[in-house]
Formats: C-alpha cells, sequence, structure tokens
C-alpha cells in the first residue's frame, strides 16, 4: 500500500512539473494582459528541439539550453504579431500551435524516416539529483528527482518575486490592467510585452525539455498533449498567482498521474484520460460562478 | 513613431509580394526535407487540378473547411470564441454515424435529411453548454470549448473502439452506413452534393450578414454588446444563439463526411478539421466569401499534397506547415494593411 502511495506521489511530481512550468511562464504574459494559447505549441517546440539538440550532442545541457532558445524564439514571433503588428492572439496562437504540431513532426520525419516517434539510447536524459538525507522516507519522498524539479520548484519563488516585488513586476501588471499609466510613466508597453514573452519562453523551454528528457526520454507526436491549454486554465482559475498555480498543477498532476495508475483497474483508459480535462472544466466553472456572486450580477457583458 | 514606418517599409503588403513571400516561405520548408521546392509545387498541383477527377475531389473536399470555417465565423460576429469546432464535428459525426447504422426510414431523401438534423443538434447542444456558461457566468468559452474537443475525442474513441466497433475492422471504426444513407454526386458528374450545399451555406449566410436584421444584430453584438444592450438586442440570447449556430455547421460538417467520403465514423476521424476551419475563418475575416476562397485553397493544398506524397519523400504533415505559413503572411499583411488605413492611431 506504501508502495502505491508513493509511486503515485513521485509521478504526481514528475506530471505536474511541465504543467507548472507552463502556467508559470503564462502567468508572466497574463499579467502583461495577453490571454497566451501559444503555450501548447512553445512546450511542443521546445521538446522536440531537446530531443533532437540531447541526441546530436549527447549532453542533456545543451539539449535543455536549445529547448529554451526554440521556445523564446517562437515566443518572440508570437509577440511580434501580437504586440507589434496587433493581431488577434488567439488568431495567431493556434496558427502558430498547428504549425509547430505539422513542423515538428515533419522534420522528425525527414529525420528519421518511417518513425512515428525520435526515440534512440543516444538521447540523453536530464539527470536526477540524488542526495541522502540518512532516512529512508525523506530519500523516497525528496531525493532522485531530475534537476529540473528542484529548479521548477525554486521558480515559484522567483515568479512571485519578479512579478510583485521588482519595479519589473510592477511595470509587468501595469502593462495588463493600465497601459496608459504605464506610457504616461515613460515605459514602453511594447518593449514590457516583449521581455514577459522572453521570460515565457524560458519557462515554456524547460517545461518541454522536462517532458521529452524526463519524464519520458523520446519525442513522439503533439507529446504536449494539451498540457499548454490545462496550464490556460489554471492561470484562469488562479489569476495569475504563482503559489495557487503551484497547488493546481500538483493536482492536476495527480489527475494525470492516476489516469495512468488506474489503468490494471477495469475502468476504460480513455475515461481516465478525461479527468484532467473536465477537472479543469469543472474548478473553471466553480471559480467563475463564485466570482460573479461575489462581484454581483448584471455586469456581464 | 519611427520604428512602425521602417516596419511597415519592409513588410510589402501588396497582394503580389504577399503571395511571393508564402511561396518562397512553403520553398524554404521543402529545401528542408531535400526536395525540389518547384518539383513538389507541381505535384500539388497536378494533384488538385491535373484531371476532372482531382479537381472534382478538391470540390467534394471544400465543404469541411466551409463548414468548420463558419462554426467559427458564426460565433464571431458576436464576439465569442468557439475554438471546439473540432469536437463539435466529430460529434456530428459519431452521432450521424450512430443514427445511420441505427434508424432507417426506407427513403433516402428523408434519411439523409434526418442524419443532418441529428449532426447538426449534436454539434449545435455542444456548443451551447459553454456558450450558456459564458453569458450565464462569465466562463471563459475559450477554455471550455477547447476542453470540450478532448473530451468528445477520448468519448468516441472509446466507443469506436469498444461497444460500437464493427466485427472483423482492423482500423477500429463502425459498420458501414447502409447504402440509402449515402450522399450521392449530382447526376452523372463526380461532382458531390455536398458542394452545393456548401455553397448555398455560404451565399446564405453572405445575405443573412449583409441584408438582414438578424445580421446586423449578431455583429452589432459583437461590435459593441453594451451598445447593443441599450438599443434592445437581447444580447445574451444573440450570443448563445450565435454558438449555437457555429456548432451546429461543425456538426453538418461532421455528418457530411460520415455521409459521402467516409460512410462509416472512424478513430482518428478528424485530423486537426475544426482547428484548420479555425485558422480559415479568422483570416477570413470572419466573411463568408472570403471563407469560400481560402477554403477552396486549403482544400487544393491537401488534395494536392496526397498526390504529391506519391512522387516526393517529403511527409504528409507538410500540409499543416504550409497551409500556416499562409495563414502568418496574410495575418501579417491584414494588420498592417488595417494600420495603414487607421494610420496607426494607437499609443
Amino acid at each position: 500500500m506504501n508502495n502505491i502511495i508513493l509511486s503515485l506521489y513521485r509521478s504526481t511530481i514528475n506530471m505536474a512539473m511541465p504543467i507548472l512550468l507552463v502556467a508559470l511562464g503564462g502567468t508572466i504574459t497574463h499579467h502583461a494582459g495577453i490571454i497566451n494559447v501559444a503555450m501548447e505549441g512553445l512546450m511542443l517546440a521546445a521538446a522536440f528541439s531537446a530531443v533532437v539538440f540531447s541526441y546530436i550532442s549527447g549532453s542533456a545541457l545543451v539539449g535543455v539550453m536549445a529547448a529554451i532558445v526554440s521556445a523564446i524564439i517562437f515566443s518572440i514571433f508570437y509577440s511580434f504579431f501580437v504586440t507589434t503588428l496587433k493581431t488577434n492572439n488567439f488568431a495567431i496562437g493556434f496558427a502558430l500551435n498547428i504549425f509547430i504540431s505539422s513542423f515538428t513532426l515533419y522534420l522528425s520525419r525527414i529525420m528519421f524516416p518511417g518513425e512515428n516517434a525520435f526515440n534512440s539510447p543516444k538521447i540523453a536524459a536530464i539527470p536526477r539529483l540524488s542526495v541522502d538525507f540518512g532516512v529512508k522516507i525523506i530519500n523516497d519522498l525528496f531525493s532522485n528527482f531530475s534537476i529540473l524539479v528542484y529548479f521548477a520548484m525554486f521558480l515559484v519563488f522567483v515568479v512571485t518575486y519578479i512579478v510583485y516585488k521588482t519595479p519589473f513586476g510592477l511595470w509587468l501588471r501595469a502593462a495588463g490592467s493600465q497601459p496608459d499609466a504605464l506610457n504616461k510613466a515613460g515605459k514602453k508597453v511594447t518593449v514590457i510585452q516583449y521581455t514577459a514573452s522572453v521570460l515565457t519562453g524560458v519557462l515554456c523551454g524547460l517545461a518541454g525539455a522536462q517532458l521529452s528528457l524526463s519524464n519520458v526520454v523520446l519525442f513522439s507526436k503533439d507529446m504536449s498533449g494539451g498540457r499548454g491549454f490545462i496550464a490556460l486554465a489554471i492561470i484562469l482559475i488562479a489569476n495569475g498567482k504563482p503559489s495557487t498555480t503551484l497547488l493546481l498543477a500538483l493536482f492536476f498532476g495527480l489527475l494525470e498521474s492516476l489516469s495512468i495508475q488506474l489503468q490494471s483497474t477495469n475502468i476504460p483508459a480513455q475515461f481516465l484520460f478525461m479527468l484532467p480535462y473536465l477537472m479543469a472544466i469543472v474548478t473553471l466553472i466553480i471559480i467563475s460562478i463564485n466570482k460573479t456572486k461575489k462581484m454581483g450580477r448584471g455586469i456581464s457583458t | 513613431m519611427k520604428n512602425k514606418i521602417t516596419l511597415q517599409k519592409f513588410i510589402p503588403s501588396g497582394w503580389f509580394l504577399t503571395v511571393l513571400l508564402i511561396f518562397a516561405g512553403w520553398s524554404l520548408i521543402i529545401l528542408f526535407g531535400r526536395e525540389n521546392p518547384f518539383s513538389v509545387f507541381f505535384y500539388i498541383i497536378q494533384g488538385f487540378m491535373g484531371d476532372t477527377y482531382s479537381l472534382f475531389s478538391t470540390f467534394n473536399k471544400l465543404f469541411v473547411y466551409v463548414l468548420a470555417a463558419l462554426a467559427a465565423s458564426i460565433p464571431a460576429w458576436t464576439g465569442m470564441w468557439n475554438v471546439g469546432g473540432e469536437g463539435q464535428l466529430v460529434l456530428g459525426g459519431f452521432m450521424a454515424a450512430c443514427f445511420a447504422t441505427s434508424v432507417n426510414t426506407g427513403v433516402p431523401i428523408l434519411n439523409i435529411l434526418l442524419v443532418f438534423m441529428v449532426a447538426a443538434l449534436f454539434g449545435g447542444l455542444w456548443a451551447l453548454w459553454p456558450a450558456w456558461f459564458r453569458v450565464r457566468w462569465g466562463v471563459n468559452e475559450v477554455v471550455t470549448t477547447l476542453m470540450g474537443n478532448y473530451l468528445i475525442n477520448l468519448f468516441t474513441l472509446y466507443m469506436v473502439n469498444f461497444p460500437l466497433r464493427a466485427k472483423g475492422s482492423t482500423w477500429p471504426r463502425m459498420a458501414y452506413i447502409p447504402e440509402n444513407f449515402e450522399l450521392k454526386s449530382i447526376g452523372n458528374t463526380e461532382l458531390s452534393y455536398t458542394f452545393l450545399i456548401s455553397v448555398v451555406i455560404v451565399v446564405l449566410m453572405e445575405i443573412i450578414r449583409r441584408n438582414s436584421i438578424t445580421g446586423y444584430e449578431l455583429q452589432l453584438t459583437g461590435k459593441n454588446s453594451v451598445f447593443s444592450k441599450q438599443g434592445g438586442i437581447r444580447v445574451d440570447r444573440v450570443k448563445i444563439w450565435s454558438m449555437f449556430i457555429g456548432g451546429a455547421f461543425a456538426g453538418l460538417a461532421g455528418g457530411l463526411l460520415v455521409l459521402s467520403l467516409n460512410k462509416t465514423f472512424i478513430a482518428g476521424f478528424s485530423p486537426g478539421y475544426g482547428n484548420i476551419g479555425l485558422l480559415i475563418s479568422l483570416i477570413g475575416g470572419n466573411m463568408p466569401w472570403a471563407i469560400l476562397g481560402i477554403a477552396l485553397s486549403f482544400s487544393a493544398l491537401q488534395v494536392g499534397s496526397l498526390n504529391m506524397q506519391l512522387y516526393t519523400k517529403i511527409p504528409p504533415e507538410i500540409t499543416g506547415v504550409l497551409q500556416s505559413i499562409m495563414v502568418f503572411f496574410i495575418a501579417a499583411r491584414k494588420s498592417l494593411k488595417f494600420r495603414k488605413k487607421t494610420g496607426g492611431a494607437e499609443e
């Protein structure tokens, strides 16, 4: 029994990390006033480049770096359309998702003709950090996760600090809520939004790397599997608060690992896989109803 | 300000240059695949208009893109975001196949009309609940319609794999629909009735958009809902109805797909038609006429790339890549043109 709970716990943490990282990334653009629907694609691009560069170089670090760089490039591309050209952010976000989804598959088929997934023992995984605390339970609970897991936890504090305690965070939130005031203060909204999109790129890059170089060590078609959209739901539910985001990411990680663990039972796998999406809908509805009730009716537009 | 002027100098906004840039982007992608762009273009063109058969294939595929695009456009008129076209289309197709394999009136025309209604109804219903939650409780409809896609895909995948799977099928699918449900082609030609249906719907929607009170109300709601409300339009109802109609179009697309091209419901029924429809509606500016044109080019690309795969080693995923590159350039051109018109009034 203990073993089941422990393995559920460990897979929850692993599954939650990509969602957490993406959601943190989206949190930054959320405060800058952009609903980022391109995160799904950014994460997929990162996962793909992580695998390719880790395969070529044999080093996980190079893979992670490549993931970050590719996510930043696409994030700036997205920002160029949304911030500079003022194109509708949903429009260009979905176009970007479709582009990345087909382009990564296109490239992987060119590199590995006839394969459906990019899988090779030459791909170097992100190393695990094993620390010996001396006590077995504590070791089981806290040791032997991928380095990125610890880093992601640390990033929750970093993002909180950036958003709420630094001048940049203030400008960021102003860019979202009062862009005119920001302009009068002599700061350019565009510059802030571009900086935000670079930070989002970094976080989505890390998420992609965790997905394809740690949770599994391969690239497969559309492997981000809607996590970018789950993250979008999380951001809206948490209203951009990093600590709530962490809790929700863990919750969705739990649902995801439950749906894998319960496959040995009689419940059909497809229904188990519905869990995260269903709960995202339900949670968002509950939160929205509460919010509307608090604010009183009659303001719906 | 300086920044903007240089930008407009470097990104040309003429149609000719946009098309040139699209082709340049496409060529670059094809060069990645170590093929000659010109021969690839040749095979694609040959594939969609090389002979009457391929030309008709292009027309017969058109309805999916047109209807999937309208599924996003009609709600967009009222300022709603329906990104759940994919799920509505799949559900419509699934219910159509269920209906066709279980009920049979014996009269082909009645059968077909009933399937249309069932498919449209369920597609519409699947768009209705996100709309209701949006209007009543302010639940973000982008997230709910999106998540709805995953739910429907998983649900139909289960149904077609286990309870409803046709015996002895190698790829999970339902039983084929009876012959008196099939949508035949017009007269002696290869042209399917689906082409006619999609053109009629486009014309109808264009007329509604331009000349009817309903169309005016829908668009006014999208432009300024507070003003519309004060003007006596029941904004909430208009929004919900627009989502229902959008969903119904997506559902109908699924139903037509079952009756004309597929003849059954299979696992992986839609390779992202809903999402591509969304793109078409976005670059078509929610105008039915524009949608028809762009949908035709998307359909041509899709059909043509099947032919290309026979002669080159370019993988099939290229269709999505080419389509999205087209979207990027057209979207960029549109916003630059719009900015020129308004003189870049913001900031």
